[in-house]
């Protein structure tokens, strides 16, 4: 892990001074800010825009704006970041960066974990703001809004978070093309998406069943074991992505 | 002679290909080392290897007296890519500063080396994103982070290649500088930049490597046994007799001119004059010549 600290401080500097400062922070706290007035309005908003249908929704709570909300960090979200973060090993081994850097003292361990860690707190940290942006919403538009609830939510997407961010960064680490990078963590996407079909362990505690847990977790409906073993399991596909990526990336000639 | 770098029966395949085969490379240490060869003789392949990025198929490497591929050097050498390519949102100054903290060089230590190398690559005020920088101030700035840690060995890949006259000038000067302080390991096609900077060659062609040694002294072997005749008259029966010569090694015929490398210089002294005389042959010039550095490398390359 030598010079990780440098590399890391190296990887926030360009998070800090790069596009990508605005793109990610600025989707979720758009979400954060727009969610719970989406899910007020909405309602009104379909029933003005066509009169002659008689439209009956249930009346929104303060569970459904927490809904939107990780609805749209669920889709929108997740797109986002890997479209910011596909590039971060291959692009630089593409240019010949990775090559000026790495033939200094810098194990491509520290290399590679830096680039998740600085990819992963800064999102992680604004995924938490934008929480706080819709609960202070959801509270002034929704009755009896229930903080602990969207909080516990939110540490169960930041888990899930953690795991495509791990896997970008292996998809990253095999190839020399941001876009095949794209590709790949698509891939593993869907690969992850379908273990839970195949056990009835996995469609509990597979990682892909964390974005599930989000809307339970947020409606006070998830059996807590059945969440902590999942997070569990995402915590070992975290460590176990990143180790191959280093495997991956170690191998690789520059 | 003590050597910093040293190769024995090195391969690196492609699949089949032979990248690099069986070479055997010694840099002595404080040499200017110009790795010579045509484009795709495997110079690149060879330096990457030395410096650990890719491992060799086969054969043994020694850097500093550390056997390679370990990172045990690292701290020890410098790096310029042929075409050095940066983080386009830093400056060149905080380039320096990240490149310096890899090294563990103390902070004020390290503000005062970088400052110097700013002043050496003529970058000390630029305040430019490196993405707004012109391809010679990049090799500039690749060459500083180069030397951000006072090496022992610099390896350079083709540094003058893609870089105008002035641009040129300007790395080879800082490459005199510097040999003063460390071994400066070299590849290039560029000919006359070996003749301007270095002082040991090793000259590789298709992966193999065909000469090492001091560019004095192939300077001298060459230039020995080669003459230049200008020849009134037709000279091609003389030249075809003269192909028939055990004593005679190349013949390179360019009108009334001819360059001639002899095995035998006495055979070829002593027998020259006859065979001019025989073919009713004038003479407008006999002298023997030094051989350029890029005669000696086409003649090379070409066997």
């Amino acid at each position: 892990m030598k010079n990780f600290g440098i590399m890391f401080g190296k990887e926030i500097k360009e998070f800090l001074r790069t596009y990508k400062v605005f793109v990610v922070p600025g989707l979720f706290l758009l979400f954060g800010f727009t969610s719970p007035i989406i899910t007020k309005v909405l309602p009104s908003l379909l029933s003005s825009l066509a009169e002659e249908i008689n439209f009956v929704l249930p009346e929104m709570t303060w569970v459904d704006s927490y809904g939107q909300f990780f609805k749209n960090l669920n889709q929108m979200g997740i797109l986002a970041i890997i479209l910011t973060t596909m590039g971060t090993i291959a692009e630089e081994r593409n240019r010949g960066i990775s090559q000026l850097v790495l033939t200094k003292p810098v194990p491509r361990t520290s290399y590679v974990l830096a680039k998740y860690a600085a990819n992963f707190l800064p999102i992680a940290f604004t995924t938490v703001l934008a929480f706080f942006a819709t609960w202070f919403y959801t509270d002034v538009l929704f009755p009896d809004t229930v903080f602990l609830n969207g909080l516990g939510a939110t540490g169960v997407y930041i888990a899930y978070l953690a795991v495509i961010l791990a896997l970008v960064i292996l998809a990253s680490a095999m190839t020399k093309s941001a876009i095949a990078a794209g590709g790949l963590t698509v891939l593993g996407l869907i690969i992850l998406n379908l273990l839970p079909l195949f056990s009835k362990a996995l469609s509990k505690y597979s990682p892909a069943v964390l974005a599930d847990y989000i809307y339970q977790v947020a409606g006070g409906t998830a059996a807590s074991g059945d969440v902590w073993g999942a997070i569990a399991c995402a915590a070992g596909t975290v460590i176990i992505l990143l180790t191959t990526a280093s495997l991956v990336f170690s191998r690789k000639e520059l | 002679m003590e050597y910093v770098i040293q190769t024995n029966d090195l391969c690196r395949l492609f699949g089949s290909v032979k990248a690099v085969n069986n070479l055997n490379l010694n840099v002595p240490k404080g040499s200017v080392y110009g790795f010579l060869g045509p484009n795709g003789a495997g110079k690149t392949t060879t330096i990457k290897i030395l410096l650990g990025l890719p491992k060799p198929s086969s054969g043994t490497i020694t850097v500093l007296d550390q056997p390679a591929p370990s990172k045990n050097y690292l701290h020890r050498i410098g790096f310029l890519p042929d075409v050095p390519n940066f983080y386009p949102w830093m400056r060149g100054d905080e380039f320096l500063t990240f490149a310096g903290r890899l090294f563990a060089i103390p902070e004020r230590e390290l503000a005062k080396r970088r400052d110097e190398l700013l002043e050496i690559t003529g970058l000390k005020g630029v305040k430019t994103k490196i993405g707004g920088y012109s391809r010679g101030m990049k090799q500039r700035l690749g060459l500083a982070q180069a030397l951000i840690n006072n090496p022992e060995v610099v390896f350079m890949d083709e540094p003058t290649s893609a870089l105008d006259p002035i641009g040129r000038k300007e790395i080879l000067e800082t490459i005199s500088l510097i040999s003063e302080r460390c071994t400066v390991f070299f590849s290039t096609h560029i000919l006359t930049d070996v003749e301007r900077v270095c002082n040991r060659v090793g000259i590789l062609n298709h992966g193999e490597l065909i000469r090492e040694e001091s560019l004095a002294d192939l300077q001298q072997d060459y230039a020995s046994n080669a003459f230049r005749l200008g020849v009134i008259g037709d000279p091609a029966p003389f030249v075809q007799e003269l192909r028939t010569k055990a004593w005679i090694e190349d013949i390179q015929a360019d009108n009334d001119t001819l360059l001639l490398t002899a095995f035998d210089i006495q055979a070829a002294q002593r027998e020259i004059p006859m065979l001019l005389s025989k073919h009713r042959l004038g003479l407008n010039k006999l002298e023997q010549v030094e051989m350029t550095l890029e005669d000696i490398f086409v003649r090379l390359v070409k066997q």
